[in-house]
């Protein structure tokens, strides 16, 4: 055993560009933006066994995007990492999240692999993650291949002289196989949150201990930055043959919006009025010729977005329960830019468009 | 180390809701949600209401503004709705408010709510401000407008037909109409019909 150095390194900044937005139930994905942070983590007090001295990732680099398909957000994402004594290793995988009820729920399927086939070549990883509120639960296994002549095993030796030194013995890699729980909660008041991760593996191999455990509490300073602090004892990486460390990160997150191409709309001939007829279901209507969809959102919809029925010449149908009042509405073609629907007043929606107003009794 | 790191990145891309914010507000990024959630525990420590302050922030978040821009709405929003509150007294119903709020957004002074408020005791004022913020986003001179709209007030319009005078004012621009002359004439028309003239 020795007493590893202080390190302090570039940790985490990462990337998150995406050209989707999926409404899922009450949990709306949002990735209209490109998330980019960055961060210095500092490792304290780890001791490192023989058998692992890689002091694991000191950079990492990851992005994903991701497409609303079928009601699900289907997407993946890549990324890669760097050790500080070798080895650029990637990881990737494909994610779908949806969304039960007031439950999120988010599948992975991933590949990780090491430029270094020292440190043991790949692994594959199956990940389930089930949130509610600010709770999560998340059930993972990887399998490590087995792959004869390319494990390293590092072991402190004391040769001729009094000062011990590292050598390297190989050795096969046998198939492994283990699995992680986490349990995560996130407390957030106003600009404040408060997360914490508990980790266990199970089926760990002799070298690793199987729990961690993170706590992470960050501010956000503007509607688009955040920083934070995470502290905790990390579990390893057995693929990667990382030990776990105790660790201190400090990192800032900013989002950037991106703007989509908008389609272009149809003419405004092709469109009618939007007719509203009272009754126990509000009926509104209107004529939009050669769109392919049409769509209303308003207060009354929790500015949902709500599609509309073809039912014939090019007019669009969609009845609802609307209670008694002034409402505000607004109409989208063909995923375009949000409009007042044309025959209504309108009134400026502070977010450079205008939106229809119909009362009704 | 790379179990760790990931988990980092889960925690820098991911965000989870909190139980004690609107469960709508979910819908926007933690960000925003946070700052949003900010003004509305602010609005509601004011005893403001806070519902329309949700709505617009999940406007905003349909309509694919960007972050910024919904917390800047929202907290304008608040601060409008604070302003028309105290013009135009209470009791004050909150789509009043709101549409209040709406009147002040297109520049309608404050002292002009309250005279709206007198103009008829009991009246609600939630279409007549949406009809004032309608003729001064249409170009009417902002004084003319609430002119009209005090007028229509006084004579007890109803809220349908406030709805239709811009429907048709609306229809008169489209069919080449200039705004002023156009909204003059339906109001006068109106106003006869309830047996008022225009001032």
């Amino acid at each position: 055993m020795r007493r590893a150095p202080l390190l302090i390194g570039l940790l985490v900044l990462s990337l998150a560009p995406a050209a989707a937005r999926a409404q899922l139930g009450p949990v709306t994905l949002d990735a209209l933006r490109l998330r980019a942070g960055g961060g210095v983590r500092v490792h304290s007090a780890g001791a490192v066994a023989s058998a692992a001295d890689a002091d694991g990732p000191l950079a990492a680099f990851a992005a994903n995007m991701a497409w609303p398909i079928a009601g699900a957000l289907i997407g993946f994402d890549a990324g890669v990492a760097w050790a500080n004594d070798v080895a650029l290793a990637g990881v990737g995988g494909v994610n779908v999240a949806t969304a039960a009820g007031a439950n999120r729920l988010r599948f992975r399927l991933g590949a990780g692999a090491a430029a270094d086939a020292q440190r043991g070549p790949a692994v594959v990883e199956a990940r389930a993650v089930v949130g509610r509120g600010g709770f999560s639960l998340s059930i993972g296994s990887s399998w490590l291949p087995s792959v004869p002549g390319l494990y390293r095993d590092t072991v402190l030796a004391v040769g001729d002289t009094t000062t011990p030194h590292r050598i390297t013995v190989r050795a096969p890699q046998p198939r492994r196989t283990y699995a992680d729980a986490e349990i995560g909660y996130r407390w957030r008041v106003a600009r404040f949150e408060l997360a914490g991760i508990v980790g266990h593996r199970f089926a760990a191999d002799s070298m690793r201990r199987p729990w961690w455990a993170h706590v992470t509490s960050s501010v956000v300073l503007t509607p688009a930055t955040t920083v934070g602090v995470t502290i905790g004892r990390d579990g390893g990486v057995p693929w990667l043959d990382a030990a776990r460390r105790t660790f201190a990160t400090l990192f800032v997150r900013h989002d950037l919006p991106l703007r989509r191409a908008q389609p272009p709309a149809p003419a405004d001939e092709a469109i009618g009025p939007l007719r509203i007829i009272p009754g126990t279901l509000t009926e509104l209507t209107i004529v939009v010729r050669g769109a392919r969809s049409v769509e209303l959102a308003g207060g009354f919809t929790e500015w949902r977005p709500l599609a509309l029925r073809p039912v014939g010449d090019g007019a669009w149908r969609l009845a609802l329960r609307i209670p008694p009042g002034v409402h505000h509405v607004a109409l989208r073609i063909d995923g375009g830019p949000w409009r007042a629907p044309p025959g209504l007043p309108a009134v400026p929606d502070e977010f450079g468009g205008e939106s229809g107003v119909f009362v009704v009794r | 180390m790379m179990r760790a790191l990931l988990v980092g990145l889960a925690l820098l891309i991911g965000a989870t809701p909190c139980r004690a914010q609107d469960p709508r507000l979910e819908r926007l990024d933690a960000a925003t949600r946070a700052a949003v959630a900010n003004v509305v525990q602010m609005a509601a420590a004011r005893s403001l209401p806070t519902e329309p302050l949700v709505l617009k922030a999940v406007e905003g978040a349909s309509k694919g503004a960007t972050a910024t821009r919904i917390v800047e709405a929202v907290r304008a929003l608040a601060g409008r709705l604070d302003v028309a509150r105290n013009a135009l007294g209470t009791p004050t119903t909150e789509a009043e408010l709101v549409a209040g709020a709406s009147a002040l957004y297109v520049g309608i002074e404050p002292a002009a709510l309250a005279r709206l408020r007198t103009a008829r005791a009991g009246a609600s004022l939630a279409m007549p401000l949406v009809a004032l913020t309608f003729f001064v986003e249409r170009g009417v001179d902002r004084e003319l407008s609430v002119r009209w709209v005090e007028d229509l007030v006084r004579a007890d319009v109803g809220h349908e037909e406030l709805l239709r005078l811009q429907q048709s004012v609306d229809a008169d621009i489209r069919g080449g109409a200039a705004v002023t002359p156009a909204g003059g004439a339906r109001v006068q028309a109106l106003l006869v019909r309830h047996g008022h003239r225009i001032r």
